[in-house]
């Protein structure tokens, strides 16, 4: 069970003259179970990419797919791909629209069939998991804060209990506090229900401190994909095409380069932290 | 697939149509739907497509484009032309089945509907493809300002158009983001009947208007924030200015009228009405 994507290409507006080329000659698999960064710039493909591995869109050519599902056949059950693979958009609270934010969750499994019984069960299984308590249940989703309506919204993507979960900047337009909490509820997804995650995102830092591979697209290609040590040990490759290795890792390259000796792949605040405590320890001792 | 909609589309392109001053595009239009209903010959008729297809030709627009233009409204074009056809009362019976009948001037009655209305939404599709929102909206807000003292807030409206004609894209793009994220919450809008096909867009409706209402806000905020204050002694960046080309274009119009009259008056007196 895994995701598999052979040379698929996609272009936008084909044979008109806004024709224009999303993906180009894209292979990868991913195994059950990864956590996986998906990094490029604006307008580089990634939105085409995520949209293709739950069947939004098909490719012109090439094949995708998830968990024996052939994506590109058109006799596969769309719903059943749907249930496997969530995604959660970009500003995903803009899709709120019921009354309470039970009904807003109990929306995906409803429209996947699931009974009331286990449509409730599911959602209290799902609620402290995205960090909500009950009480929330009978509100209106349209009178919670930001932070929360997010929440409500990854949760309406989770209770259709999808084995991957695909997560367009999750924490695009949140402060600080709102950013790691959601970061460390899909780490703690990960982590519990063994599902397999893409996060897309532009900060470099929210990738470097939670998945554990890197996936860079770049001019609509595969640029890299690889673990995150790798990608990020080869700064200045990632410089040639306008993204850039966390802010910690420069400060430390930064400082290797004066010739204080440090390991090589720290990527972590609190590795940085580790590693420099090591150094300052070891210079006490000399 | 919604990116298809064309609804008052602008061409932007170099042509002698393009040029003209919206003002004078507007009355224009305004004189030629007038002047279609008054062309019922063949010789008026002809006329009327002759001006069309030079303005056409003029304007550098495919002429199947313009004849798209009419597609929306074919339906009611072919629904007006059989209600015609069939229930014009007269003396000469071409045809009759039951209580069908199909009278020479019910025919007449129905190539003269399908034609002027054909011609009406050609005309008037033509303004909007060589006319710019922005100039469109300064021509009316211009062409109406004259009413103004009687109370017509005109600045305001054509500030309203312009608003709404700058958020159709907008609320387009928006709606597809919505239809996306439902469908992969598993929403099905294809199959079912029609009752069960309108529910199923109840998740795409509430959170479009919401998000349009935010953006009325939003865009109300701002406009406040730069001391919006209506229309009262707000001049324009751009001046409209009626120039060389335009006396042009109103010498021919004004011929055109002439010979729409003259056609007329000359058929009603070889008819001997």
């Amino acid at each position: 069970m895994s995701i598999t994507v052979e040379n698929v290409n996609y272009t936008y507006g084909k044979g008109s003259p806004f024709e224009k080329k999303a993906l180009e000659d894209i292979s990868f698999t991913i195994e059950d179970g990864d956590f996986i960064g998906l990094i490029g710039h604006t307008g580089s493909g990634k939105s085409t990419m995520i949209q293709l591995l739950n069947g939004l869109i098909k490719p012109d050519s090439g094949k995708v797919i998830v968990n024996d599902f052939d994506l590109t056949n058109p006799k596969t059950d769309m719903k059943k791909v749907r249930s496997t693979v969530g995604i959660v958009f970009q500003y995903p609270e803009y899709q709120l629209f019921e009354e309470t934010v039970y009904k807003d969750i109990a929306y995906g499994p409803g429209n996947l069939g699931k009974s009331k019984d286990e449509i409730s069960e599911i959602i209290h299984e799902i609620l402290p998991l995205v960090g909500l308590s009950d009480d929330i249940l009978d509100k209106s989703p349209f009178e919670l804060s930001g932070g929360q309506k997010r929440r409500v919204a990854i949760a309406g993507v989770l209770a259709m209990q999808p084995s991957v979960l695909i997560l367009d900047e999750p924490t695009a337009g949140l402060d600080p506090a709102g950013r790691n909490d959601i970061l460390s509820c899909i780490k703690n997804l990960h982590d519990k229900k063994q599902v397999t995650v893409i996060l897309v995102s532009h900060s470099m830092e929210d990738v470097a401190n939670t998945v554990n591979k890197i996936m860079v697209i770049s001019d609509s290609h595969l640029f890299a994909f690889d673990t995150v040590a790798k990608v990020f040990s080869n700064s200045e490759k990632l410089k040639s095409i306008g993204l850039n290795v966390p802010q910690v890792t420069r400060v430390v390259n930064h400082l290797k380069q004066k010739g204080i000796v440090l390991p090589g792949d720290i990527y972590t605040v609190e590795a940085a932290v580790e590693a420099i405590k090591e150094y300052v320890k070891g210079g006490e001792k000399c | 697939m919604l990116k298809d909609i064309t609804l008052g589309q602008f061409f932007p392109l170099d042509s002698p149509i393009h040029k003209l001053d919206p003002r004078l595009k507007i009355m224009f239009t305004l004189a030629f739907i007038v002047l279609v209903f008054f062309a019922d010959s063949i010789p008026g008729y002809l006329a009327v497509m002759l001006f069309l297809g030079i303005t056409v030709k003029l304007s550098k627009i495919k002429f199947r484009i313009v004849l798209k233009s009419a597609k929306p409204l074919l339906f009611i074009i072919i629904f007006t032309s059989i209600i015609n056809l069939f229930f014009t009362g007269g003396e000469n019976v071409v045809f009759q089945w039951k209580f069908l009948k199909i009278t020479e001037t019910g025919i007449v009655n129905a190539v003269n509907m399908a034609l002027r209305l054909l011609f009406l939404v050609m005309g008037s599709s033509l303004l909007t493809y060589t006319t710019s929102p922005i100039m469109l909206t300064d021509g009316i807000e211009r062409l109406l300002s004259p009413f103004a003292k009687i109370g017509l807030p005109a600045h305001e409206l054509a500030m309203m158009m312009t608003i709404a004609l700058r958020f159709i894209p907008t609320l387009l793009e928006e709606t597809e983001k919505i239809i996306m994220a439902q469908k992969a919450r598993g929403a099905d809008f294809e199959s079912g009947n029609i009752f069960k096909k309108a529910k199923a867009l109840i998740p795409v409706l509430v959170p479009l208007f919401i998000s349009s209402f935010r953006r009325a806000d939003e865009l109300a905020t701002a406009m406040e924030c730069r001391c919006y204050r209506g229309g009262k002694n707000r001049t324009s960046m751009k001046q409209l200015k009626i120039c060389g080309i335009d006396w042009v274009a109103l010498a021919v119009m004004i011929v055109f009228t002439a010979c729409i009259v003259l056609i007329d008056i000359f058929n009603l007196n070889i008819m001997g009405y």
